[in-house]
């Protein structure tokens, strides 16, 4: 790993400095955390690049880690800046989530509200599974992703 | 340079830099530095999204690479893009050539 790399060539003050910058930045990102790993995964890349740029310009790894932090803007406005695309990203996985659960959720409720004695074949295999249990499960299953830190 | 000064035209820039070739997102940054002879000095950090942005339009693509046991998301122009980017010239060309005009220090015709 390039960490490594620059941990092992240079000691351990850039390693910790960068480590420490991108933890404060992982903190407050907010969004699906696929995409916020990419964006973690993206940003270390960027910044190991321009901590080893200033390294090869002859600054001192210590030096060269900070001016590639400074270069990079606080954790705040960073996570700021992302917050439009991240807030995007939640929305689609979100309705596409309803999509693709609404109409089982939808068939439920039907079956509650409908107790007939037109039940047969599927729509009786339906009707054997203990309806509000399920729907209570979906709701808690909804809950986590409707929290935008999820 | 004054940010305000560069929305709206950050996109069109980020679209020239991928141009001439695939480029991953801190090179991309460092192009629009050196490109601009630092005067477009963005925090590095805040164009990424930009190119998130981009790819979700459909006007670039990324993928991820390994390089030296290193993630690595790399980006390139799609035809979209290509054609957003001379869109965003035309535009440019004639936009600019009536800033100039208007800006250029000259003596006003007297209005009497």
């Amino acid at each position: 790993m390039a960490s490594d790399r620059l941990a092992t060539s240079t000691g351990t003050r850039p390693k910790d400095a960068l480590a420490a910058y991108l933890s404060d930045l992982a903190a407050q990102l907010h969004g699906p955390r696929r995409r916020r790993e990419a964006i973690f995964t993206e940003l270390r890349d960027g910044l190991e690049q321009a901590t080893e740029d200033r390294i090869a310009t002859g600054l001192a790894p210590d030096q060269a880690a900070a001016a590639a932090i400074s270069q990079f803007g606080s954790p705040g406005a960073v996570a700021d800046a992302f917050a439009g695309e991240l807030t995007t990203a939640y929305a689609r996985r979100t309705i596409a989530w309803f999509i693709a659960t609404g109409p089982l959720v939808g068939i439920w409720w039907l079956l509650l509200l409908h107790p007939g004695p037109w039940r047969t074949g599927l729509i009786a295999f339906l009707a054997a599974i203990p309806v509000i249990p399920l729907i209570i499960a979906a709701i808690a299953t909804a809950g986590p992703s409707l929290r935008p830190g999820a | 340079m004054r940010p305000e000064l560069l929305k709206g035209h950050l996109d069109a820039l980020l679209l020239a830099v991928l141009e001439p070739g695939p480029q991953h997102g801190y090179a991309v940054i460092e192009s629009l530095r050196s490109g601009s002879g630092g005067a477009l000095d963005l925090p590095t950090g805040t164009v990424y999204p930009a190119l998130h942005r981009l790819e979700r339009a459909g006007l670039i693509a990324s993928d991820w690479q390994t390089v030296g046991g290193r993630r690595r998301r790399a980006y390139h122009l799609t035809p979209a893009g290509q054609i957003a980017l001379s869109e965003q010239r035309a535009l440019w060309d004639k936009f600019s050539t009536a800033v100039t005009a208007l800006l250029k220090r000259r003596t006003w015709p007297a209005t009497a």
